[in-house]
């Protein structure tokens, strides 16, 4: 779907509305030009693939709040809850099992069978492990690609010390032990910072995951806009803009920014998807989200160990990853071009 | 600009030292006795104490620390492992080569993949094209690394019997005991976790390819060349390609680290006796040298490799200036 | 001592380094009575070929090949096919491999009066290295003294022999220790005070046959020649390791092979039985993950489909002593009232905490001593093996309500990080507890953390989720070690449970002087009053060897001190 090509200047960022008032005679209605934001927010909906995936986003969002504790209602038992007679020679029975209850009271159906030897449920195991995964990535995201975009401005734009400090910080990060870290987390503080679930919105133990994704996820985004920052601060407006006398501030906001807009969203929204694996890595070593909550990193490496005998159970994780990191990049991609001006898409 | 790499490698020093001290504090912050630990669980308290003298354990903190340095300025040595007692120095350069195998020949693979779908899908945006390209490296990164590499052995390996199930084949020949070696074979049992290792990548260079040439294509000096007449593939020989890859080559030098911490998991699913193995081993079995060891060697790479990278962009793009 | 395979005693996950502790295996004073399963090892009568070349691959690591520092299963397992030691074990499985019997030794020592002196007659060149070296009385002199040179910093020298008279303020070479004494043939070793486990101790690894010339090295020497069936020919750290035939042995142990490669160190389970299945690979102790245990049994257990086309069992469970149990911390609230922890054994569901392991990890009992163990089998069972029936159910909520404690209590339980097997055992058991009013609270450390969290005085735990190797066949290395409360020190301890009751401090002390029949039958009595009045514990299970062969192994033995025997293995045609 193409975006129609802005009118206004490269660099500006106007927000809001001019208005001009006929001059034609008798009229009085006044043409208020479209400000940069609303342009933005008419190519974004123009673009139909865009929409859908911001949609598919929202939905995931309500079945990971809404969606999973009704699901766990309507089929009578919880992500967490063990069964026996869900485990088929000590295998996780398969996709569309009925399963008798362990109180005799009845049967379950299993949607997508079992996740492990102990019988719980998967689908409603992908259910909640959305919540975990998507409050896991995209927090440790903004954080992450927050204070990059920040340090790695301010790095690239003032050059000398900052910037020296700045990429030295960025390689110290990079060149740590991160499971040693990890490791060092949890067993000081993670106790304290496990427990805090900010009434209830967070699941118990997410928060030291968010920190230690956090701390090795910001130094990406740092060093790319600083590399950015770096080659547009010679351009012209920028050089225009000083010589109005600007503050160095209001250069790197206004002028800047919206350029970088478009790798941030690239960034940020590829970010998400691979610290939904980075969350799995983690649990894969012995450092994800503690046991006995689901996460879509730790349903994915425990099917690992069932590849031969259960191999459905890699799917279901694998495509709630697919989906999401797909709605994620082509509702970056759309947020892109409908916000950079110079997008001719 | 030569004033400018000595400033670097001084910074260098600074880094490093940096590194290793924070890796200090965070191991003694950690409540075990690495002691105890080399001992084995029947030693008496006696034997406890008799260990930690051997292992310098019993001074202060700082003065182990100075005696790491010590070593390393003076006789640049790593020190001993806790738990093997053998040279962390010939731990680490006899897995590394095994990791830069894995990190290079995969780096490759991924470009191959990645230019080519990247440039592709940005000549064509939100094409077929395009919308298949990018669900299927995403594809790449939705599944498990160790799933994928289990699953390519049992096809390619088990199955079909085309290639090594897996192990490591030494470039230069067999060592006894190794029932192959030379580069054929080494290449054969490389060749998986390559592709493995350059999915998991692909995606994200796919992506960043395709943005910066979407971004490039809009330049004006592109605008400009086509409206002089050039034809297209010049076009995107001369303008196009060179700017777009600029900040690939960025992303490259960082993703030396990354490959390390991504290579972990390839490592151990193809049986690569890497760093990454050595690295994750020595965390869990609380073994201080190897720890420092690999994170001196991994600081020394970062440094080398992002020193490289930000000359090689300050060539080739001659508006940033090193201040 | 920690346990292989799922327990990970200094965590290493994906490695999977194991870490036997030492001391000997092995009891010599005749235990009566056929305790426990004797293993069915071995496969039926498929012919055998003379010769060839065993490829093999570990999960496991070698630690070392040097005799004085070598610590983990893997490499105690190639030092049973290389080394030639006092007295060993028969190459055999179940009971008649735990019988210590003389090998370069002519014959069990002859012990002085007073109980402190063992004298050992080596005839000179019985037993020869690969380099035509013969071994004398001093050789085993060398090997002893140099486990216990303080320059060769052993944990073998400094832990377990130094009750030899003048081991403590041995300064090494070419000083002699005076206990050890060397004239002509015989090798005289004298005791500063007797012990019923010295024996045990001289059959060790630590004390293998080890050249005149072998160097005090604290690294580890990196080659060393064998006087067993095979010799190590060439060892790369960390990659391979190659065995060969001995040329110089002529002793009464099989050996079939010519030679035997350890290819690859650390392999990935997974990929491991995939290279046995399609005969890439011979064998791979520890090589299989328990999500496969099922299918491979169906297919090549004793009656698998495989087996009963080509009449040779590739794939075997043996029993060994190792427990899992569930200490109990009875210094704590919690678990205080005797009753309340009655309860808990009435109520776990014992094989359907096995399950998440994988078909035939283990037996799952309730007893302390498992049933390998001698003692065993005077300890009675007294709670369900099998699922708890609501009778079970009911019986412990009637003894939670006699203890008169408020529910729901609170459990706080400490358990491994990294292995999904463990954390569903722990869902099962938190369900288990739920239904008697025992809330558990499950929190992860990684391996040694846990261990060491655990065996600090005064920690905030209330179940602690663990496991015990045997370090040797006898009942103080269960219930000494692990529930005297004269062992719990303030950090780093075994005792999991902080069981302190003077009692049976006294009884236990009272039963480690007593031999023979008289003390295993006086442990097992003390057992069983413990796990029927006042529980420290619920066990839950004793692990199984799991072993899976190529197609053309034959001949296998698992013996009770080194799983599979290398030397008895063959190739089949």
């Amino acid at each position: 779907m193409a975006s129609e090509r802005s009118t206004l200047v490269p660099g500006a960022a106007a927000v809001g509305g001019t208005s001009v008032s006929g001059e034609v005679e008798g009229t009085d209605e006044a043409i208020r030009a479209r400000g940069y934001w609303e342009q933005a927010w008419i190519r974004f909906k123009r673009d139909r693939v865009a929409m859908a995936s911001g949609i598919v986003i929202i939905l995931i969002v309500l079945v990971a709040f809404i969606g999973a504790p009704l699901a766990a209602h309507i089929l009578g038992h919880g992500p967490n809850d063990i069964n026996s007679n869900a485990v088929i020679n000590y295998a996780p029975a398969g996709p569309w099992t009925t399963v008798k209850d362990l109180d005799g009271s009845g049967t379950s159906l299993y949607v997508l069978g079992a996740s492990d030897a102990v019988g719980r449920d998967e689908f409603l195991r992908v259910l909640s492990g959305a919540r975990v995964s998507l409050e896991v990535a995209i927090i440790a995201t903004i954080i992450g690609v927050f204070i990059g975009v920040v340090l790695g401005t301010v790095a690239g734009f003032y050059g000398g010390l900052m910037d020296t400090v700045v990429s030295r910080m960025t390689e110290i990060v990079m060149a740590f032990p991160l499971l040693l870290f990890a490791i060092g987390i949890a067993a000081t503080i993670g106790d304290r910072l496990n427990s805090y679930t900010m009434f209830g919105i967070f699941v118990p133990g997410i928060v030291t995951l968010i920190i230690i994704i956090s701390v090795f996820s910001w130094y990406y985004p740092a060093r790319i806009v600083r590399a950015q920052v770096l080659s547009l601060r010679e351009k012209e407006y920028v050089e225009a803009a000083r010589m109005v006398g600007c503050s160095n501030f209001r250069i790197m906001r206004s002028h800047l920014l919206p350029h970088l807009v478009g790798t941030i969203i690239v960034y940020g929204t590829l970010t998400v998807a691979t610290n939904i694996l980075f969350e799995a890595a983690l649990s894969y070593l012995g450092v994800g989200l503690p046991p006995p909550n689901a996460s879509w990193g730790n349903l994915l490496s425990d099917a690992v160990n069932w590849y031969t005998v259960q191999p459905w159970l890699i799917v279901w994780p694998g495509v709630a990853i697919l989906i999401t990191t797909l709605a994620f990049n082509l509702l970056g991609d759309g947020l892109r071009d409908a916000i950079d001006p110079r997008s001719t898409l | 600009m030569v004033r400018y790499v000595i400033r670097r490698l001084l910074w260098a020093v600074v880094l490093f030292i940096a590194v290793t001290v924070v890796t200090y504090i965070i191991f003694f912050m950690i409540p075990l006795d690495p002691a105890k630990l080399a001992a084995g669980k029947s030693a008496t308290p006696q034997e406890v104490k008799a260990v930690a003298h051997r292992l310098y354990l019993d001074r202060p903190i700082y003065q182990q620390y100075l005696h790491f340095l010590g070593q390393l300025v003076f006789h640049g040595s790593l020190g001993y492992s806790f738990n093997d007692r053998q040279s962390v120095n010939s731990s680490i350069f006899s897995a590394a080569p095994v990791t830069a195998s894995l990190v290079l020949g995969g780096a490759v693979v991924w470009m191959l993949i990645a230019v080519p779908i990247g440039i592709l899908s940005a000549l064509r945006p939100r094409s077929a094209l395009d919308r298949a390209s990018m669900v299927g490296v995403l594809c790449g990164i939705s599944a498990h690394p160790v799933w994928i590499g289990l699953m390519a052995s049992y096809i390619f390996g088990y199955k079909l019997n085309l290639l090594p199930i897996q192990g490591y084949c030494n470039l230069r020949g067999g060592a006894a005991g190794q029932p192959c070696g030379g580069p054929v074979d080494w290449f054969t049992h490389m060749l998986m976790p390559w592709i493995v290792f350059a999915i998991l990548y692909a995606a994200i260079y796919v992506r960043m390819i395709r943005a910066n040439v979407m971004e490039t294509l809009n330049e004006d000096y592109v605008r400009t060349a086509r409206a002089k007449g050039a034809p297209e593939s010049i076009v995107m020989r001369r303008h196009v390609l060179r700017n777009a890859m600029l900040p690939v080559v960025t992303m490259l030098g960082m993703d030396i680290a990354i490959a390390l911490g991504g290579a972990v998991l390839i490592e151990e699913v193809f049986g690569l006796p890497g760093l990454g193995n050595l690295a994750i081993q020595s965390v869990y079995q609380f073994d201080l040298p190897k720890i420092v060891g690999v994170t001196v060697f991994a600081s020394v790479l970062v440094i080398g490799f992002n020193l490289l990278v930000d000359l090689l962009y300050a060539w080739i793009d001659p508006r940033i200036r090193l201040a | 001592m920690r346990r292989p395979g799922l327990w990970l005693a200094v965590g290493a996950l994906t490695a999977g380094i194991v870490l036997l502790g030492a001391a000997g295996c092995g009891s010599s004073s005749g235990g009566s009575g056929s305790v426990g399963s004797s293993a069915p090892g071995g496969q039926s009568n498929v012919p055998h070929v003379n010769g060839g070349t065993l490829k093999v691959a570990a999960h496991g690591d070698i630690d070392f090949i040097d005799p004085a520092l070598a610590y983990y299963q893997t490499s105690w397992q190639v030092e049973y096919a290389t080394c030639v030691k006092l007295l060993n074990y028969p190459d055999k499985s179940g009971d008649a491999g735990k019988v210590l019997t003389p090998e370069a030794a002519s014959a069990m020592p002859t012990v002085s009066a007073d109980g402190k002196t063992y004298t050992f007659t080596v005839p000179a060149g019985k037993y020869k290295f690969n380099t035509g070296e013969p071994v004398t009385a001093a050789t085993f002199q060398h090997a002893l003294e140099r486990d216990l040179s303080p320059k060769q910093a052993s944990y073998f020298g400094a832990t377990f022999l130094n009750d030899i008279q003048g081991a403590s303020g041995y300064k090494g070479l070419p000083a002699h220790v005076s206990g050890i004494k060397v004239t002509g043939d015989k090798l005289a070793i004298t005791l500063t005070e007797k012990d019923a486990g010295f024996l045990s101790k001289v059959a060790t690894p630590f004390a293998c046959a080890i050249p005149k010339d072998t160097p005090i090295n604290s690294k580890g020497v990196q080659s060393i020649a064998g006087a067993g069936p095979f010799y190590i020919a060439n060892w790369v750290q960390h990659r391979s390791l190659v065995l060969k035939k001995n040329p110089y042995y002529h002793g009464p142990r099989p050996r079939y092979l010519d030679e035997i490669d350890y290819n690859q160190l650390t392999i990935d389970q997974n990929q491991g039985t995939l290279e046995l299945k399609n005969g890439q690979l011979d064998y791979c102790p520890d090589c299989v993950p328990g999500s496969e245990n099922f299918q491979l049994n169906q297919e090549f257990g004793p009656d698998g489909t495989s087996t009963k086309q080509t009449g040779n069992q590739r794939f075997f469970i043996t029993p060994a002593a190792i427990i899992s149990y569930f200490a109990l911390n009875t210094a704590r609230p919690t678990f205080k009232n005797p009753l309340v922890r009655q309860a808990v054994n009435w109520a776990i569901d014992r094989p359907a905490i096995e399950k998440p392991y994988g078909y035939g990890y283990g037996t799952p009992g309730d007893k302390i001593l498992p049933p390998a163990l001698p003692g065993s089998q005077f300890e009675k069972s007294m709670y369900p093996v099998t699922s708890p029936t609501s009778e079970d159910i009911s019986k412990a909520k009637a003894l939670i309500k006699q203890a008169g404690v408020k529910t729901p209590l609170t459990a706080i339980e400490y358990s491994t990080a990294g292995t999904p097997s463990v954390s569903q055992g722990d869902a099962v058991l938190t369900a288990n507890l739920a239904k008697i009013g025992i809330t558990v609270k499950p929190k992860y450390f990684t391996r040694a953390l846990q261990f060491q969290n655990e065996g600090t005085k005064g920690v905030a735990m209330d179940i602690a989720n663990e496991g015990w190797i045997e370090d040797y066949p006898d009942p103080y290395d269960f219930m000494n070690i692990l529930l005297s409360g004269e062992n719990i020190p303030k950090t780093g301890g075994n005792n999991f449970a902080y069981f302190d009751v003077p009692k049976y401090n006294q009884q236990m002390d009272h039963a480690n002087t007593l031999s023979g029949n008289a003390r295993y039958q006086t442990y097992g009595n003390i057992a069983t009053d413990m796990m029927k009045n006042d529980p420290p514990w619920a066990p839950w299970l004793y692990t199984n060897n799991i072993d899976f062969f190529g197609p053309k192994v034959g001949c296998t033995v698992d013996t009770p001190s080194y799983i599979m025997d290398l030397t008895t293995m063959c190739l089949t045609k």
